[in-house]
């Protein structure tokens, strides 16, 4: 799987976002496809363990984000299938807030060291 | 709200416990999905399975990672560390049973006289509101002369009425006269408590009854009784019909109006039975001269404070009033009135001379809480160092295999807290069994009602557990932490905790058992002294004979007294009985004290009195010494006794020809002393009387309704009272009790003090041998290796044994000298309170403070020997090869 380039693991507190933006614009998935699918967006940078992922989508699930169902995979395997819920989405439009002040913050003093 | 939602979905998780196979099914989905990706892109089933098992890692990993989101993975720790505490206590059941016991001791003996301390002085009485309740009590000083029935801090009626029409700080006030009542009953005649008293009293207190009504100002003239719950319940049967019935007190029929609430018994020490309507059952027994009487100390003084009034206003608004009655009436006297909250405790009780008792006893139990609880948590924290020392190689294991500092303590925190909630609950089981017992042998439930363990001392007794435990239970971690786990592994000591401040708490230990054990020994020592001490004339086969005046016929003082004539008459010609005397004041039946002028000197004197005819004397089997016992018909003789002669002229025949003014019948009367007796004991049994006198015999005197009859042998007198009871007047109660039983009852209080000073005596011991043991266990453990060492140099055992148990001992000794010290300074310098509180023991005796010295010392020397022993089987070769 490797791709020449090296991969970090998630860092902490980011894979909830991570997970709840994926599902919201895929909609319903499982978890391998979750990870699979995070890992694509960050262009293979960053490495899903499945010991990361599953306890964080157990979190999403108690804190009432995500719901979860039975269902078939493409390849007819049986899987727990992941879908965001009201407040779930909810929860997506506050932390892209939060996400987006915190980098704009960041970007103004990385932005000091580039005008050095 | 979500980390709520978090939380609750993980404790349901730790309920339904089915997360753990959902996380195995898709732990495997994520597998084969990944190896159905694999082989897509051209990998064999093999290769697949071989890449899945590389990028994926340990599936089990993942799963516990999952299992701690979704459980209580903190709950799921410390559940097994109390399993392992557990073991690892069920390995040292002596130390662990110790802990526990000396703490549960601790917590369940200071509950329990918190219990007891708190019910007797600081509960309220139980109705509404009843921080405004108050007593009020009278102090008289200077010149005056003053009837006293019952004590001397009650009033007479047109005092009440006058506090009730000026005080303002009182809403209402209201008089209670306590007194013993005769129930005839079905042929039977019973005593029962009565409280008499003013309309004001109920709506006072606002109590209500459980059935009928209470008395009102309404039938303050008709003869109607409210009935407590108990004399309902117990005595009535619980008749339900009960209201209307009469019920015949005295001579007189009463009809039940209503029962009262069950929480309410009185406002005095003693349960009533009764109440009567006060100025309808005076009058109705010919005593209306006593509802006018002015100087006439008889009824109990109670008021509610008025809306914003306090304590301190209503006692100066009342002093004021006490100044002006002083003013108008009384020149010279002066009336001081005492307002405190009211409590079941009775007023009377902190009277000036047992004042200082009761606080001494209060200040007694709260140090006693203060003392036991600091000698329990030293020893507790001894035997935990002890343990600790013991198990530095346990610790050092554990650290060496990767136990973090924080999992460490919270091991050690589980154990603690096993052993605090045991002793919780042995403090708890401890309070409660104690509290029971303390209310079989003390007169306890009747004044206060059933005793449950006071919460709060009971939960600062725990937390305080709690935090000794914990507190002394986490130094052998920090030990643990700070130590070389090298060296640990091998065996070798830890740094020694400073002892100092443990040699200065054996020391006091010592001495406060040491204290305690003396105390109990001086008890025993003094109540056996009581009881082989001459009275002064021999107690067996003599009787006090006391008619109940409310059943004579008429019933007032005068038919009593013709009723008392007949029955002396009646009973001096049966045949088995002696002599049949006449007096005030029965033996160990009280004191009267009043005030006389010697010789016409200026200054009166305070000494106590008493009425006597020669028969009584005759009784005893005393005669004079000097002198004679006057013939009742020498109006102008009296009798004094040998404390009143010595005290004034030095011996005995230097009193006769003496002139004694002494008040009697309102005026001042000057007798001359005509005979002396020798010194007896009717008054307390450890004490010979203080100075008295003894006014003889008037015919048809109103005043001494005691009889006191000499019998033979096994004559049964009870009986032969009732026989002549029934022939002069049917139906009348007489009360015949033999002056042992007076003796004995005297005694009670000193036996029940001494048995309660030897339990906690004995307590303090236990638990300053469980201290000493601990600590030389804790030296002998720490020390094996020196000792190893001292050994292969040739040191001999015993040296050993004195370098083990040595420092422990020096302690014990110093703590025992001081105490000592401190023992015979106190009963130097308090040798009459001495005499009085061991009933009479001489202060110099030194048997009972021996024995203490020698059981204490016995009992340490055994604890500390125990685990000493274990130092001398130490094997050089072997301590030594641990290096």
């Amino acid at each position: 799987m490797s791709q020449g380039t090296e991969r970090t693991d998630v860092w902490q507190g980011t894979l909830a976002l991570m997970v709840l933006t994926t599902l919201e614009a895929i909609g319903p998935q499982h978890g391998f496809g979750i990870a699979r699918r995070i890992e694509q967006t960050s262009g293979n940078r960053l490495l899903v363990n499945p010991g990361t992922l599953y306890p964080t989508l157990l979190k999403l699930e108690q804190q009432g984000y995500l719901a979860t169902e039975w269902g078939t995979s493409e390849h007819n395997r049986r899987a727990r299938f992941y879908r965001l819920t009201a407040a779930g989405r909810r929860q997506v439009a506050k932390e892209t807030r939060e996400w987006t002040t915190a980098t704009e913050i960041i970007a103004n003093f990385l932005a000091l060291r580039d005008a050095k | 709200v979500n980390a709520i939602r978090e939380w609750i979905a993980r404790v349901v998780g730790v309920v339904l416990r089915r997360n753990r196979r959902i996380i195995e099914d898709e732990l495997r989905t994520h597998r084969d999905l990944l190896i159905d990706e694999l082989r897509a892109s051209g990998m064999t089933v093999t290769e697949a399975r071989h890449a899945a098992g590389a990028t994926l890692g340990s599936l089990s990993a993942a799963a516990n990672a999952y299992r701690d989101q979704s459980g209580l993975p903190a709950l799921e720790s410390w559940a097994s560390d109390l399993r392992y505490s557990m073991r690892s206590l069920h390995r040292t059941p002596a130390a662990a049973a110790s802990m526990v016991l000396v703490l549960g001791l601790g917590i369940g003996v200071s509950t329990a006289v918190a219990t007891v301390l708190h019910a007797l002085v600081w509960q309220p009485l139980p109705v509404p509101d009843s921080d405004h309740v108050v007593k009020l009590g009278a102090e008289f000083s200077g010149h005056f002369s003053r009837h006293v029935e019952g004590s001397e801090w009650f009033v007479s009626l047109p005092e009440l009425d006058t506090f009730r029409q000026r005080v303002h700080a009182l809403s209402t006030v209201a008089g209670v006269d306590e007194e013993s009542l005769t129930w005839q009953h079905d042929g039977d005649a019973r005593s029962v408590q009565g409280a008499l008293v003013t309309p004001d009293y109920f709506t006072l207190l606002q109590v209500r009854p459980v059935m009928g009504r209470l008395l009102s100002a309404q039938d303050s003239d008709a003869p109607m009784t409210v009935v407590s719950y108990r004399f309902w319940a117990d005595d009535l049967a619980g008749d339900p019909a009960v209201v209307g019935r009469s019920l015949v007190l005295g001579r007189t029929s009463y009809t039940i109006v209503g029962v009262m609430e069950r929480t309410f018994s009185g406002t005095e020490s003693e349960p009533v039975d009764v109440w009567l309507p006060l100025v309808a059952t005076v009058r109705a027994r010919g005593d209306a001269a006593a509802l006018t009487e002015p100087d006439l100390s008889w009824l109990q003084f109670i008021g509610r404070l008025a809306p914003g009034a306090s304590l301190a206003s209503a006692t100066a608004e009342a002093n004021a009033i006490a100044a002006g009655l002083d003013r108008d009436d009384h020149p010279g006297r002066r009336m001081r009135m005492v307002v405190t909250r009211a409590s079941r405790l009775a007023l009377g009780s902190f009277q000036s001379h047992d004042r200082g008792t009761l606080i001494a006893g209060g200040a007694a139990a709260v140090l006693l809480i203060v003392v036991l609880l600091l000698i329990c948590g030293s020893n507790v924290a001894a035997l935990q160092l002890a343990r600790g020392a013991a198990r530095e190689k346990e610790f050092a294991v554990r650290i060496a295999l990767g136990a973090g500092r924080g999992r460490l303590a919270q091991s050690i925190v589980a154990e603690l807290s096993v052993i605090a909630a045991s002793s919780a609950l042995a403090g708890v089981a401890i309070a409660a069994g104690l509290l029971g017992i303390l209310q079989r042998w003390l007169p306890l439930s009747e004044v206060v009602g059933t005793l449950t363990p006071d919460l709060r001392m009971l939960t600062f007794g725990i937390a305080y557990a709690l935090l000794v435990t914990i507190i002394f239970g986490l130094a052998p971690v920090r030990q643990a932490l700070r130590l070389d786990c090298l060296a640990g592994l091998k065996g070798m000591p830890g740094p020694m905790p400073a002892w100092r401040l443990r040699r200065i708490l054996t020391a006091a230990q010592v001495a406060v058992s040491l204290a305690l054990l003396s105390v109990s020994a001086w008890e025993g020592r003094g109540a056996e002294h009581a009881f082989r001490v001459s009275l002064g004339y021999s107690p067996t086969g003599l009787f006090i004979v006391q008619p109940d005046r409310a059943s004579v016929p008429g019933g007032t003082p005068a038919d009593l007294a013709l009723f008392v004539d007949r029955l002396q008459d009646a009973l001096r010609s049966t045949p088995g009985i002696s002599a049949v005397g006449r007096t005030l004041i029965a033996p160990f039946w009280g004191s009267g004290t009043t005030r006389v002028q010697i010789d016409g000197g200026s200054e009166p004197v305070q000494v106590s009195f008493s009425e006597a005819d020669e028969t009584y004397f005759r009784a005893l089997g005393i005669t004079a010494s000097v002198g004679r016992i006057p013939h009742p018909a020498e109006a102008d003789a009296i009798l004094v006794n040998a404390a009143f002669a010595r005290r004034f002229w030095g011996t005995d025949a230097g009193a006769l020809g003496h002139v004694v003014e002494v008040p009697y019948a309102a005026t001042r009367h000057p007798m001359q002393i005509v005979g002396v007796i020798p010194e007896i004991h009717t008054i307390s049994v450890g004490q010979p009387d203080p100075p008295i006198y003894y006014l003889p015999a008037v015919p048809n005197t109103e005043t001494m309704q005691n009889l006191v009859v000499r019998a033979a042998g096994a004559t049964p007198v009870p009986r032969l009272v009732s026989d002549a009871t029934g022939l002069i007047a049917r139906g009348t109660f007489v009360r015949v009790v033999p002056v042992t039983d007076r003796i004995h009852g005297q005694l009670t209080p000193a036996i029940m003090g001494a048995t309660i000073a030897a339990l906690i005596g004995v307590l303090s011991l236990f638990v300053a041998a469980v201290g000493i043991h601990g600590i030389v266990s804790h030296a002998v453990t720490t020390g094996t290796r020196d000792i190893g060492i001292r050994l292969a140099l040739g040191a001999s055992r015993i040296r050993i044994l004195g370098s083990v148990i040595g420092p422990n001992l020096r302690s014990a000794a110093v703590g025992a000298v001081t105490c000592a010290l401190a023992l015979i300074a106190c009963s130097l310098s308090a040798s009459s309170a001495f005499r009085s509180v061991f009933l009479g023991l001489d202060p110099a005796d030194p048997t009972p403070f021996l024995t203490a010295v020698l059981v204490l010392g016995v009992v340490i020397c055994g604890a500390a020997y125990v685990p000493a022993q274990r130092a001398l089987g130490v094997d050089p070769i072997d301590s030594l090869r641990r290096e």
